[in-house]
């Protein structure tokens, strides 16, 4: 749920760091979006880039978002692009997986008897699933890692 | 702060005109109380221009004509029907004549006319393009390092489809609002 009350601020910020990149990948975001959020931003926002730092520059989470947004869809190299939307594809998968775990209409009507066991072996399922997943998640931070290291 | 703007607010409504509303930061307030003129709006050029755009129309209009004279002005704008006072902007000539860039007659001006680094001001604050122009030479960003930077956000899918829809949705609305 976009957070409406921040987005202003946010704007701002985005603002205020694109405006610095190179001319051909300025020109590269699409006019309405650069207009919606230079009419939107809040100017009396004072936001200071400390471009000697930029890796530790405090943004909000939305500004992130949105600046992430802007890379893969109009900054991203053809490749970087690829492996963006594999990793997206994937997540959705995941997500879909996750789903189906949680609200699957043959474990709805169990018969009751057998609710107790079927608790316990979610729980241990569960604790399978959380150790399962850091090892994935290690391997796909590691994924993200590669493609910015690699342009 | 609040007291500037009330002396200001009683300044402008001292020449006419029954409500102003201001709410510019303090530098403005400050530039418009100390500074400020008051213009006739009956002997106004009016020139070509699109409605409720007057910083983008008067900007365009300085440029275009800035060789013969031309300076921006901004302050407040009365119009005696409804007696309402409005933020505004507009340029006067050498003679001190005012060109109204917007297609609106307004009855009397009050403000102040821009000086070089006031108008520099003004022209990075309404053309974002200049303003980026300007803004890429005094230190620029790559788009890596950005990418880099927001590297976690990258992950969190669900949150840039959430905002790309967000986006998507408001671009279509000011898009309708301009009747494409």
């Amino acid at each position: 749920m976009v957070n409406q009350k921040i987005m202003p601020k946010v704007y701002k910020e985005v603002y205020e760091i694109v405006k610095h990149v190179p001319e051909e990948d300025f020109n590269k975001i699409p006019k309405e979006i650069l207009e919606k959020i230079h009419a939107e931003m809040d100017k009396e926002y004072e936001y200071y880039i400390d471009f000697d730092n930029f890796q530790n520059q405090e943004m909000l989470y939305e500004t992130q978002l949105i600046l992430a947004m802007f890379f893969r869809d109009y900054w991203a190299t053809e490749e970087q692009k690829r492996k963006i939307k594999a990793k997206e594809r994937y997540d959705e998968q995941v997500n879909q997986e996750n789903l189906r775990e949680q609200y699957n209409p043959n474990d709805l009507f169990h018969n009751k008897r057998n609710h107790h066991e079927i608790k316990i072996e979610n729980v241990n399922t569960e604790t399978a699933m959380v150790e399962y997943k850091e090892n994935i998640f290690q391997k796909i931070q590691k994924f993200i890692k590669n493609i910015f290291n690699k342009k | 702060m609040e007291d500037k703007r009330k002396q200001l607010q009683e300044k402008i409504l001292s020449i006419g005109g029954k409500v102003v509303h201001i709410t510019h930061p303090e530098e403005y307030v400050e530039e418009w109380l100390d500074n400020g003129e008051v213009y006739d709006g009956n002997n106004a050029v009016i020139e070509e221009g699109a409605p409720m755009l007057c910083e983008e129309n008067s900007l365009n209009f300085y440029l275009k004509h800035k060789d013969e004279g031309i300076k921006i002005c901004t302050g407040f704008a009365l119009n005696n029907d409804h007696g309402m006072w409005v933020y505004h902007a507009w340029c006067k000539d050498k003679e001190g004549i005012v060109h109204e860039c917007t297609p609106v007659k307004r009855d009397v001006y009050y403000g102040i006319t821009l000086d070089e680094r006031q108008t520099e001001r003004f022209r990075r604050s309404v053309d974002f393009a200049y303003d980026a122009e300007c803004a890429r030479k005094e230190k620029s960003i790559s788009t890596t390092d950005i990418g880099k930077r927001t590297y976690e956000a990258q992950k969190d899918t669900k949150g840039k489809n959430e905002l790309g829809e967000y986006f998507k949705a408001l671009i279509e609305k000011m898009e309708k609002g301009r009747g494409k």
